[in-house]
């Protein structure tokens, strides 16, 4: 048997390409076997022309082109599978896992068991079926890296977004390293990598939505950026309000003072309201402290030293409910109303019984009975039930202003009694000039 | 799938994997040609694989690790023989021994032994 000339092998080969069999492995191996054949239809005494052409046609129409469609069909078998598996379960994982961000974020019922299927779907499903695809279907040092590194930043990120749900220590610590694998390494790699790949949109969404699920979950779950700005801005709220609550508190003082030396014989009432508004601010200070301390899980006197900064505002609301809603203690709401309630009641006790009925709105902490008939809803349930930290504080503050408001109403009134019976005093002591 | 003069296809379905992993057990090493041509030499012609089957076949095999391939430069072609691996063999002798059992309990249905007692008196 004579073997084919190089010349025409190639013109076989070329009748391969324009076939249209490009996988070049198979084109290889059917140009070797068409050659085979001519030799032999040749060494019959057929011309290579003629052998060329039947055994081209003993493939049957397009019999070559359903051969390489065959070809790869079989060997990507399982390839196709992994990557249904990875699509269906990282668009699955990823939805559960964005959405339980939102639940978790609303305070609804169920975040926490769709956030652990949606992880678990993304960590024992998804990236294991996903690696498997990128090595399968990339060749090259540049894409196996690629991979390596997405596993590592995956594995990270899974682990990370676990510790900081279930509040397990180094959270934090994860979260950084894997965010700076992230946005550093695996997405600038990934990018440039898959940029030029076009097909299979649905197993590319995919990985898109799993990587949007993370980002969100990070946010979401460590206010980074946000709850800065938000926390800075309510500090500053919270400092403002407290040196109003000290230029009034000074300002009472002095027009005590006032009164006390314009009529001695005043003076024992006027300490005494101001040592019930102080008993009243020292109580609600003392209650903001107790509720820092229970939320953020340090004791009250680290409360009262740790800076602003370093407390979690936004803890809460279960600590809270805990205290305030106990069934008997100093901290609980009812006791608080009950000494809003008192406080109020002698405020007005220091105007005549006749003027009572004008003052009262103006001596009454606006939040407690106008409140509940406007809003329709309970003062307790409205204002403290289920509220973070950040919220409860500063509803407390104020209150705190409201106390002081009240004793400079009932101060500024004594002080214009004194002030009117002082020189009514000093006309009846002027001499007579007429009889 | 087959071009076959002899048999339907229905029959020949599913033992063009067994047909070509025995060729290959019992050869060292073989070509896709090769494989035609010898399975047309064994039968008389009765079977004859076609191309558009076998190569889908032998690169699945080799995708699954069931084969492992050589290469060797024909001039200006490529020749890629294919032999079985390890893994390779105890699936071949699988599919064989399968395919025996299989044509030992057509054989009972096709041709039923006889059995005394059935019809007989015995005296």
């Amino acid at each position: 048997m004579e073997l084919l000339s190089s010349k025409r092998v190639d013109l076989v080969h070329d009748r391969l390409v324009d076939q249209g069999v490009d996988y070049e492995p198979l084109r290889l191996e059917l140009l070797d076997h068409i050659c085979c054949a001519i030799e032999q239809k040749m060494d019959c005494g057929v011309a290579f022309a003629e052998a060329l052409e039947q055994s081209i046609h003993g493939f049957g129409p397009k019999g070559l082109e359903r051969t390489q469609e065959a070809t790869i069909y079989l060997i990507t078998l399982k390839l196709r599978k992994m990557k249904k598996l990875a699509a269906i379960s990282g668009l699955l994982g990823g939805f559960l896992t964005v959405f339980a961000t939102v639940f978790k974020l609303l305070h609804w019922p169920g975040a926490n068991i769709m956030l652990v299927n949606g992880i678990a779907l993304i960590v024992l499903l998804f990236l294991p079926t996903m690696i498997y695809v990128q090595f399968k279907q990339t060749e090259g040092v540049w894409s196996k890296v690629t991979t390596v590194v997405g596993l590592i930043t995956a594995i990270a990120m899974g682990i990370a977004t676990l510790f900081k749900v279930l509040h397990w220590p180094g959270a934090s610590v994860l979260i950084y390293g894997s965010s700076i694998l992230l946005g550093m390494f695996f997405m600038p790699l990934y990018f440039v990598r898959t940029y030029r790949i076009a097909e299979n949109k649905l197993f590319r969404s995919s990985i898109v939505i799993v990587i949007f699920a993370g980002i969100f979950l990070f946010i979401g779950l460590t206010q980074l950026g946000g709850g800065k700005i938000f926390s800075g801005g309510f500090l500053a709220i919270m400092e403002r309000t407290y040196h109003m609550q000290e230029t009034m508190s000074g300002n009472n003082a002095q027009y005590a003072n006032q009164i006390d030396e314009k009529a001695q014989s005043s003076s024992e009432k006027i300490a005494e309201m101001r040592s019930k508004a102080n008993e009243l601010y020292l109580h609600l200070d003392d209650l903001q402290y107790q509720l820092i301390a229970a939320t953020n899980g340090i004791s009250v006197e680290a409360a009262r030293n740790a800076s602003p900064e370093k407390i979690n505002w936004m803890a809460g609301p279960k600590e809270i409910n805990q205290v305030l809603f106990a069934e008997e203690g100093n901290w609980t709401v009812k006791m608080l109303r009950q000494k809003m309630a008192d406080y109020q009641a002698f405020a007005l006790t220091q105007y005549p019984v006749a003027n009572q009925e004008l003052v009262s709105d103006n001596l009454s902490f606006t939040t407690l009975e106008s409140w509940e008939a406007k809003q329709n809803q309970s003062w307790e349930a409205a204002n403290f039930a289920n509220r973070p930290l950040f919220f409860v504080v500063s509803y407390l503050d104020l209150v705190k202003t409201e106390t002081r408001h009240i004793e400079s109403q009932v101060l500024m009134y004594r002080l214009g009694q004194s002030t009117v019976a002082a020189s009514t005093a000093s006309l009846n002591e002027a001499p007579e000039i007429e009889s | 799938m087959y071009i076959c003069l002899m048999y339907s296809k229905e029959l020949l379905k599913g033992t063009l994997r067994t047909v070509v992993m025995e060729l290959l057990a019992r050869n060292e090493k073989m070509y896709g040609y090769e494989i035609t041509q010898k399975v047309k030499e064994l039968t008389n012609g009765k079977i004859v694989i076609t191309e558009g089957a076998l190569y889908p076949l032998l690169h699945k095999l080799e995708a699954d690790g069931l084969v492992s391939i050589e290469k060797v430069a024909i001039g200006k072609r490529i020749r890629k023989y294919y032999s079985l691996t390890d893994n390779g063999s105890s699936t071949a002798q699988q599919l064989v021994e399968e395919f025996a059992d299989f044509v030992a309990t057509m054989k009972l249905i096709i041709d039923p032994p006889a059995q005394p007692g059935y019809g007989t008196a015995i005296v």
